[in-house]
């Protein structure tokens, strides 16, 4: 199979994967947060609001920062998910579910590819990435004591809920908006997504779940057992197709110099790997 | 060095970013939704907000406070809305949601509990001791916004559905300046 055969087949794959992370956390659908709801009746995901806000990715983060929300946190063990799942599947194997589950991150990426390339803006070229990443995390946690938390008024998880809700005939979250609301709306579909090469713009910037993730896939990397996208320096060609085809921008090729991954921006996605044509990527743990 | 500071710009200007939204967010919110938790069977009202919730007994929406982008493009449409109206009772509840005045406002009611009837208010399966449902009363006034400072006034009542007994209500203010009118008092 050629690379490019099996870079459209991983991409098949991974939206094969995202209409699982729609059914798993989005209404009506909600599996996860209905078997969580099962699991713990006594808990916030047993009240039956079977929707993503009951799994939300965002408030357990804010909530590290706010003791008085500790107790929540605790007698709610679906809130483990973004704290302490996700952060442990990123270090066994890199931000995975950003990169196969996360729909709200999916939209904008597959959306977006509509849009030609020359209309396209690339973050990697003027600003730096990393550093506004966890600069967007540090401000989503400290948010509510130097002004006032954006964890639900900037919000994509609940316009992604909004549009899964309408497709499937639910138009109710359509029908109001309020300012934050539009500009988060705006912001994640339309510069930061459509506009944006490879559309990830919000998950690289502005997404704390992300940002969390790729802390721990990044500090992480190089622990024996952590399996990461690694370059082969022996056999890369420096062809930059491996560049070209990263969403999440991760990617630097320089003449004469070694393909380098950011791991801490880098999604797991496995694009790159699949779409290498001298094979010269891996998955894998440190050589 | 020079890569260290650029970094620690870049993460401030971020971080910068974030604080100017939420001050944005937060003096906005209170002039486009009125956001909440309920009990029932109960009195009191957790008023949401950034800091430890407050046990309050109403709502006061001033339309006044809304941001621009709100004004620009739907000023006349306010939400009253709880993601979770728990049953913290002993015993298994069939709740209807109701609404006393709003006068000058239509009305409309939704929620993503599958059992719930937007036309009757009813939440058709029983809603267990702990268990919550979610919903929203989106009101319409008509366009532009009626002079007066207050538009509408009302309750939002959550009722025994089998009975009719009501269960716990929550007045609801929609007004221009909030500070200007009397909210209610707490926890009757």
């Amino acid at each position: 199979m050629s690379s490019k055969d099996a870079l459209k087949r991983n991409r098949f794959a991974r939206l094969g994967f995202f209409g699982l992370g729609v059914v798993l956390f989005y209404a009506p659908f909600a599996l996860l947060v209905r078997a969580a709801g099962a699991l713990w009746p006594a808990s916030l995901a047993g009240t039956g609001v079977n929707d993503v806000h009951t799994a939300c990715l965002r408030m357990p983060l804010g909530w590290l920062t706010q003791p008085w929300m500790w107790p929540t946190m605790a007698g709610n063990p679906i809130s483990y998910l973004p704290v302490l799942v996700l952060p442990a599947v990123a270090l066994a194997a890199g931000p995975l579910f950003c990169g196969w589950l996360c729909p709200a991150g999916a939209f904008p990426e597959f959306l977006g590819r509509l849009v030609p390339e020359r209309f396209k803006y690339d973050l990697k070229d003027h600003v730096s990435l990393r550093p506004v990443r966890y600069g967007f995390f540090v401000g989503f946690l400290l948010a509510p004591f130097v002004s006032a938390s954006i964890c639900c008024s900037f919000c994509n998880f609940t316009h992604m809920q909004n549009i899964v809700s309408a497709v499937t005939g639910d138009l109710s979250g359509l029908a109001f908006f309020s300012s934050l609301g539009v500009v988060a709306a705006l912001v994640w579909i339309v510069p930061l997504g459509l506009f944006t090469t490879g559309g990830r713009g919000w998950c690289l910037t502005l997404c704390p779940a992300g940002a969390v993730q790729g802390l721990v896939s990044g500090v992480s990397a190089k622990l024996p057992f952590a399996t990461r996208v690694r370059t082969d320096a022996a056999t890369c060609t420096g062809c930059g197709s491996c560049s070209a085809q990263c969403h999440m921008r991760a990617i630097t090729v320089e003449p004469e110099a070694e393909t380098k991954v950011d791991l801490h921006l880098c999604d797991s996605c496995l694009d790159c790997v699949k779409g290498c044509p001298s094979g010269s990527m891996r998955y894998g743990r440190p050589s | 060095m020079r890569r260290g500071l650029s970094a620690a710009l870049w993460g401030s200007a971020a971080a910068a970013v974030v604080f100017a939204l939420g001050a944005w967010g937060g003096s906005v919110s209170a002039g486009e939704r009125g956001s909440f938790t309920m009990n029932f069977p109960a009195s009191g009202t957790e008023v949401g907000g950034p800091s430890p919730r407050e046990l309050t007994g109403y709502i006061v929406v001033s339309v006044d406070d809304q941001g621009f982008v709100k004004r620009l493009v739907q000023p006349n449409v306010i939400e009253v809305a709880s993601h979770v109206v728990r049953n913290v009772g002993d015993k298994p509840l069939k709740i209807r949601f109701a609404k006393e005045g709003f006068a000058g406002a239509e009305a409309e009611w939704h929620s993503r509990d599958t059992s719930f009837d937007p036309k009757t208010g009813v939440v058709e399966r029983l809603i267990a001791p702990g268990e919550a449902v979610d919903f929203g009363l989106l009101l319409t006034f008509p366009k532009p916004l009626p002079t007066g400072q207050v538009l509408s006034k009302g309750t939002i009542v959550v009722a025994d559905a089998l009975t009719g007994a009501k269960l716990s209500a929550l007045p609801v203010t929609i007004a221009h300046d909030a500070a200007a009118v009397a909210g209610g008092s707490c926890c009757e």
